[in-house]
Parts: structure tokens; sequence; C-alpha cells
């Protein structure tokens, strides 16, 4: 068996809940809140035409991505002191790692496609509330949402990844700086297109992409982000 | 004998501190090293270097010939536990599978008896053993994992007496059966000197001394009889920590007495004892304070 792949199943041995049940856990929450509060609601059942209108609400995915982006930051900061003290080098270790966010990515996704088949077979899980599909981005085939989940599921890990790796190297101080510069990247960004009144242009821009376009994008982002992990890593004290 | 691990003029820096300080020496293959040192000498960031965790400021560290530094051949052949060895939020049968997975000379054998010896539980989390019982499964994973190179840094954090010759005992009868390298820090030197083929001492950063340690045996004897006797054989050689109360006086005199010397101390009515590997460790690191890396035994 390759190294690699032992590294996976060392995390999966090592921390199960954070990896399989935590963020289904996560995203069971707010769908039970959710669904709960569609079904005490009369005013939601009585009104005529909200099967056309299909209300969605993202709050279940949403939270799963977020307990997925600390699962890989578990997976850096809790579990890397042990794996180098029984041998495995940095690189392999984050190979690894990436092999697990990429097969954990693959399988919610999967089942994220499955939810929401049963989210539409059930017409919004009988109340009319839509938590696993969503207007133009998670509307399409089944493989299509596979793809974008699995997407938006592996860049969450791989920047939990790439913040756990900052944080061996950086510590904490170092963590919130780069946060911050991403930040204030993103802040700056946001101004220039405001100024110069872009912003028809970038959503035109992603409109032109498609779904399908847009998760390639995504995808690029993680692999970019992997890369970035990837060449920290290599000089992160532990 | 080719080295396990051979260091050359490592330096460590922190800023303006120097954690190691041109530290050169070399492990031989198959041999069991100590080293010792005081809280702060250094010795954990020594062998963090030496297992490729830490980097060095500048000097080579080479592990079977070969830097470890992502060095995927250097690095499955070692393993290293740590003092402060950090584990993730699993239970102890979990770490073993962990670690047998990860190590590929794993022995379950091994790693069953020696839980068993020390009576770990297997289902409690890591996080809620004792100090003491962290201290047992660091030992279990080291031992068990017959790694090429085994490194343990203070493996005896909360064990007690009882353990701890456990430990010595099952370290050599499996070094015995499987020959490999130990490089193993500790404070406790007079309890593990026996183990120990070959001392290096730190202090302050730098190599206080390297010695095999049947040369340092005899190296120093401590001399106790009658003040005025004491002082007439200790005339014109090299003495360090001596006490007086009354009429008794007690010096250690370095370097090994021959035949004529012994006898002439029975003469004088002097008791001769020979110095502890823990005492000679206290003294190399006081003089090499004031002396730098020459400060040995003289």
């Amino acid at each position: 068996m390759s190294t690699w792949v032992k590294v996976a199943r060392f995390h999966l041995l090592a921390e199960p809940f954070y990896y399989v049940a935590g963020p289904w856990l996560a995203a069971a929450a707010p769908f039970l809140v959710i669904w709960a509060i569609f079904l005490l609601s009369p005013a939601q059942h009585s009104a005529p035409n909200f099967i056309a209108t299909k209300q969605s609400d993202p709050a279940a995915l949403m939270l799963q991505i977020v307990f997925v982006t600390a699962s890989g930051i578990f997976s850096i900061k809790r579990s890397l002191p042990l794996a180098l003290s029984l041998g495995v080098s940095r690189r392999t270790y984050y190979t690894g790692t990436a092999l697990l966010a990429v097969g954990l990515s693959a399988v919610f996704g999967l089942a994220l496609a499955l939810l929401q088949a049963l989210d539409l077979a059930t017409n919004g899980w009988g109340v009319g509330m839509h938590q696993f599909w969503f207007p133009w981005l998670l509307q399409g085939p089944w493989y299509l949402t596979w793809w974008t989940t699995f997407a938006l599921l592996a860049l969450a890990f791989s920047y939990g990844m790439w913040c756990g790796v900052v944080y061996w190297r950086w510590h904490v101080a170092g963590v919130m700086a780069f946060v911050a510069a991403q930040a204030l990247v993103l802040a700056a960004a946001v101004v220039v297109a405001s100024l110069r009144d872009a912003w028809p242009g970038v959503g035109q821009f992603f409109l032109s992409l498609g779904p399908g376009g847009v998760t390639v994008v995504l995808v690029l982002l993680a692999l970019l982000i992997l890369g970035g992990g990837y060449a920290t890593v290599r000089r992160a004290p532990v | 004998m080719t080295a396990a691990i051979s260091v050359a003029k490592v330096t460590r820096r922190y800023g303006s501190q120097r954690a190691l300080d041109d530290v050169s020496f070399d492990v031989a293959e198959g041999s069991i090293v100590g080293l010792l040192g005081r809280n702060g000498a250094g010795k954990t960031t020594l062998m963090r270097v030496i297992a490729a965790e830490e980097f060095a400021s500048s000097g080579s560290v080479q592990v079977f010939g070969a830097s470890p530094v992502e060095n995927e051949a250097v690095l499955r052949r070692t393993v290293f536990i740590r003092e402060d060895q950090v584990y993730p939020d699993f239970a102890v049968r979990n770490a073993l599978k962990a670690a047998a997975l990860l190590c590929p000379n794993w022995s379950a054998a091994l790693a069953a008896s020696l839980v068993q010896d020390f009576e770990l539980p297997l289902r409690r989390p890591v996080r809620a053993l004792s100090r003491g019982m962290r201290t047992m499964l660091g030992i279990v994973i080291g031992l068990a994992a017959r790694s090429d190179l085994t490194m343990f840094d203070e493996p005896y954090a909360g064990l007690d007496v009882v353990a701890r010759r456990m430990f010595y005992d099952r370290l050599l009868a499996d070094c015995t059966e499987h020959p490999r390298t130990v490089f193993l820090s500790t404070h406790l030197i007079d309890e593990a000197a026996g183990l120990f083929e070959r001392v290096v001492v730190l202090d302050r950063g730098r190599v206080a001394l390297d010695a095999a340690t049947d040369d340092l045996r005899g190296s120093a004897t401590r001399v106790t009889g009658p003040a005025a006797a004491v002082a007439e054989f200790a005339a014109g050689r090299s003495t360090w920590d001596r006490r007086e109360l009354a009429s008794q006086a007690s010096v250690v005199v370095g370097g090994a007495l021959g035949a004529r010397e012994t006898r002439r101390a029975q003469d004088l009515h002097l008791e001769l004892e020979p110095v502890s590997l823990q005492q000679l460790v206290v003294h190399v690191a006081s003089r090499s304070a004031a002396e730098g890396p020459e400060g040995a035994i003289s």
C-alpha cells in the first residue's frame, strides 16, 4: 500500500468524527431546524404558488462546508506531529491528506447529489423548502451537482489544510496575517470593482461560464491552494 | 562501523539565541547512545533537527548517510517519540493501529506484550491518560516500531521506578534480538547509564563531552579521608568538588588510578570510590560553561 493511502487511512483512524460524521451532523442541525420551522408554519403551506417559486435555503450545505474547512485545519494541526514522529515526510503526509480531501469530497458530493434527488422528489422534504437544490449553481443534472459540490468541498478542505500548514510554520500570528491578507485582497477587489462600476461585467462573466464553468474555476482554485500548501509545508517545523 | 547519525557543525539560532552551537558528533549504527544535559541544554532541539522536525540554521545532519530532510528513504527508517508528543484525539488502540499502519517494521506481538506489561487501557482516549500512561504509550510505539533509528526524548516523564526498569529491560532485550540504533535523551543519568555504549553531553547548546561510557568509568575517583592525607594524595592532580567536614575531607581526582596509586591511598587510610556517570556529567557541564567544549574530564 502506498504511503499516501496509509496517511489517508491514518486520518480516518485518528479522527473519524472530524472527517466522516462531523460534516453531516453540522449539516443536520440547520436542516432539521429549517425543516421544523416550515413544517410548523401553516402560512407557507397555504401559499398557493410556493411550489412554483421553489424556496431554497443553503444553511445546511454552508455549515457542512464550514465544518469541512475546520476538518482540513485539524488534519494538519493535530495529526502532523505524530505522523512525522512515525517517519512520514511532510510532503508525503500532505499528499496523503490531499488524497483524503479528494476522496471525501467525491463521496460527500455523491451523497449531496442523492440528497438533492430526494429533495426534489419530496418537493422540499414535504414542506416546500429545498435545502439541497439552489437556483443556477445546483439545479442541473445529478452529475453536475456531484461535480460542483465536490469542487466546493475540496476547495474548503484544501483551504483548511493550508491554514493548518501556516499554523505550524508561523503559528497563530501567521494564520491571522494569512487570513487578514486574503481579506484585504478581497476587499481591495470589491472596492476596485465598485469604483469602476465593474459588477455587471463580473456577473456577466460568471453567467457566461455557467455552473459547470464556475465549478472548473473552483477546482483550479483548489489546485492552486493545494499547491500553495505543498510549497509551504516543506519548511514547517513541528 | 558506519554512522547512523552524523552531525557536523550544526547551529540552530532562534533570533539572537543559539539553541545549538557548532554541534558535531557521530552515532554508530547499532549502538545505544545517551544524550545528556541540563534543562535547556538543547537536547530536544538537537533530536528534532536529527528527525527533520526542525531545521538547522547551519551545518549538516546525515542519517544513514543522507540528509533526513524530506527524505522518505531515511525517514521511513526512523521513529522519534518526544516527551511532549502530540497525539490526535483518539483511543490508545487506534494510536497503536495508526503506528502499525505507518511503521514498516511494526511488531504487533511486541506492542501487545508491552501494553499488557504497562497495563495500558486500550479503549481510553489518549487525552484522558495520565502523564505516565502517555509516556508508556510513547514507549510502546517507539519500541514496537522497531525502526532502524529509534529516538526517545526523555521517555520517563511521570513513570515510576518499576515502569522505568521495565522500559530499560525491554529496550535492551529487544535491541539484542533486533539490533538497531537507539538515541535517547535523559536526566536520569545514573539510572540509564547501564544502557549506553556512548554518551554525548550537551551544555548550553554545545557538546561538552562525547565519550564511550567504558572510557568514562574509572576516569575520576572520589577520595575521602583525613584532610591532610587527602591533600597529600591529591597534590599535583586535577581535582574538583572538594568538601571538608572537621578533620575529614573528600575530593574528586581526575584520571584513572593505577595499582601503585591505589596502594598509596590505602597506606594513607583513604577511601576510594568511583565517580558515577551523573557526577561526571554535572562536573563536565559546570566546567564547560567556564572553559568551553574542552571542559571534559582532565
